[in-house]
């Protein structure tokens, strides 16, 4: 049995299903996102599990041991909010000494501990401090370590890291996941950034109107999406659909209209005659000057954005717009113009054949 | 000519606020003439009549009832806030934390009354306290007591009367700030390990000060100035509140001593006011409250 163990967990307001059976198991240690468009039911679960909320259906259960109906503070579960929620009329030691005092600690053992949880989130010598006189970044760490210092079964991360700014949330990402491997806690993360989710996690539970559409590896859901929901809450992705012409052992012909054809390497069954929507990824995509290559697939620049590290283009082909993202190295000039003629060509593995 | 640049300078700052200012200029006027000049008045009549100097003071100082008046409505003032912020607190509680609809009728419950004339709810007071009034008839009828009680022209009548006058102003500063505290930070605490009483008495509690010393301050300054809800329903042959001391000689044209008596009033207050800013820091307990953690 897994360490965290949810089954057909329901929640309703009304006659809204938020939450519609959701079933999740965690391993020990295991850092678990849960990744979604707001009101998907990702916080909902989260408080569901923190015991904020009382679920109309279904178990919870933690190292063998159902706290479905466990009140809130008998649970031993960790939580970081998207406020912080640090208490504004304690200290940063008190705010982190709160859990332990509720746990009836000596005073000793209490400052020790505060110490070094300090130290953790290398906030050394900030005991001292008012919560208001911190910056964001701070506020974040201390908030980590009273949710940590207690030694939790469980860490919950309400989109914990959303109020930061860009470059202080992607160090903090990685700061928050080497602390939460070090302490060797179980996590589960609420978020709706999917890089967020894909650097963070184990894996990622892909969630839409209350139920998780797919749970699986970073690489995986980002390579191997199961639709196309799940493909763009991902990254950006484009669309193909066609028509399989025929099929053999390592995969099968997909007739996109127009005299093109688009061989799919796939171990999945599928019948000739099917509708299938395969995906590409903007990155995937190469582009060439069309008379120089063989490509039959031609198309039009319509526009060229400068991104930074990339840049990206809008084709257009098959009748609609493709997305085209090519990296921007030093000394290479992508010699691309707008309304010039492109060939578009990829790698036959990258085309995602979604259900 | 001259003035014509300099008022355009001041418009191209973006601050033509001098003039805004003016806007204030009647209320300032009405305050001058009719709050600031004869609290002058006052003051100075206190140190000139009879004679220059301290006399109405000292004689203040030795009548006992006179020092005895002023201990009784600090200590009634006092009393009623407390009492005020007990029950002002639980009534706030109970409105931040009930459904929007009973919430409304709370809160309703609570303002209605403070927009009734003041002497008209002192009189329905009366009404119900007296020997003949409704609480005794009730307790006759039902043989709870043989004879009636005496309620009015009590030391309780007057704090019930004050606390009743008063509530609301405690309610309403302790339910703003509640409203303004995040229920995150109790759910972070209950999260923490805390029992529901442990997470009030250590997070809700503290956070909601401010409210308590908003309306304490309010309570007890407006406690301090009550003149009908004594008048009315206390025991006017024992204590009697300053502002009735002050009448009583005011009657009987001592305006001298009159004066003194409004005047150790005033500085009573005043001192509450500058006390409670410096020691309660009330600025400084917002800033704490509401500038943290976002």
């Amino acid at each position: 049995m897994a360490f965290l163990e949810i089954r057909d967990l329901t929640k309703v307001y009304g006659d809204k299903v938020v939450l519609d059976g959701l079933n999740l198991s965690a391993q020990d240690g295991e850092f678990i996102s849960l990744l979604g468009p707001s009101g998907s039911g990702k916080t909902t679960a989260l408080r569901l599990i923190a015991g904020f909320l009382q679920p109309d259906g279904g178990s919870i259960a933690v190292n063998g041991k159902d706290i479905t109906n466990l009140p809130v503070h008998r649970r031993n579960i960790g939580m970081v909010f998207q406020s912080y929620a640090l208490f504004p009329h304690m200290t940063v030691g008190q705010n982190i000494a709160f859990g332990l005092e509720q746990r009836r600690f000596i005073r000793k053992e209490i400052t020790k501990a505060v110490d070094e949880s300090l130290d953790m989130v290398r906030l050394k010598g900030f005991a001292s401090r008012r919560p208001a006189e911190l910056s964001g970044g701070q506020q974040q760490r201390v908030a980590l370590a009273r949710a940590l210092v207690f030694k939790p079964q469980l860490l919950l991360l309400d989109e914990s890291l959303s109020a930061l700014d860009k470059k202080l949330r992607v160090q903090m990402q990685l700061e928050l996941r080497q602390i939460q491997k070090e302490v060797g806690v179980t996590a589960v993360f609420v978020t709706h950034d999917h890089e967020e989710a894909l650097t963070m996690s184990d894996r990622v539970a892909v969630m839409r109107d209350g139920r998780i559409v797919q749970l699986d590896t970073p690489s995986n859901v980002y390579r191997a999406p199961v639709d196309d929901f799940v493909a763009e809450s991902l990254g950006e992705a484009n669309f193909l659909h066609g028509v399989v012409r025929s099929k053999d052992g390592s995969g099968f012909v997909l007739d996109l209209g127009d005299g093109i054809i688009l061989p799919v390497p796939t171990d999945r069954p599928v019948q000739v005659g099917d509708t299938l929507t395969v995906a590409i990824r903007p990155e995937d995509i190469e582009l060439a000057p069309a008379r120089s290559t063989g490509s039959n697939l031609v198309g039009r620049v319509r526009s060229i954005a400068f991104a930074g590290n990339t840049t990206l283009y809008v084709v257009e082909a098959l009748h609609r717009e493709i997305r085209v993202r090519r990296p921007n190295t030093a000394g290479v000039k992508n010699g691309v113009a707008v309304d010039e003629e492109v060939a578009l060509a990829w790698d036959s593995s990258a085309a995602l054949v979604l259900a | 000519m001259a003035q014509t640049p300099r008022i355009t300078g001041s418009r191209r700052r973006g601050g033509s606020q001098a003039w805004w200012g003016l806007l204030a200029l009647p209320a300032a006027l009405f305050m001058v003439f009719f709050f600031a000049w004869p609290l002058g008045q006052m003051i100075f009549r206190s140190f000139m009549d009879p004679t220059p100097g301290l006399d109405n003071y000292v004689r203040f100082a030795q009548t006992p009832s006179g020092v005895r008046s002023l201990f009784e409505t600090l200590g009634m003032s006092a009393l009623v806030t407390i009492i005020c912020a007990v029950v002002g607190y639980v009534y706030a509680y109970a409105v931040r934390f009930a459904s929007p609809r009973i919430a409304a009728v709370l809160l309703f419950a609570v303002l209605f009354p403070a927009g009734v004339n003041l002497l008209v709810r002192t009189f329905a007071l009366q009404v119900v306290l007296r020997d003949t009034g409704i609480i005794n008839q009730l307790l006759l009828r039902i043989h709870l007591i043989s004879e009636h009680l005496t309620l009015i022209r009590t030391e309780t009548a007057v704090a019930l009367g004050m606390t009743c006058m008063l509530l609301p102003y405690m309610v309403l500063p302790v339910y703003s700030v509640m409203r303004g505290i995040n229920p995150e930070y109790v759910q972070a605490a209950a999260g923490l390990g805390a029992r529901p009483i442990v997470a009030f008495a250590r997070v809700f509690l503290p956070m909601s000060l401010p409210g308590l010393y908003a309306g304490g301050l309010i309570v007890f300054v407006a406690g301090l100035g009550f003149y009908v809800v004594p008048q009315l329903l206390g025991d006017n042959a024992g204590g009697r509140f300053l502002s009735q001391y002050t009448a009583d000689y005011m009657a009987q044209a001592e305006w001298g001593y009159g004066s003194a008596i409004g005047t150790i009033l005033l500085l009573v207050t005043l001192t509450t006011l500058a006390t409670a800013a410096r020691v309660l820091k009330v600025g400084e307990i917002l800033r704490q409250s509401f500038g943290g953690a976002r």
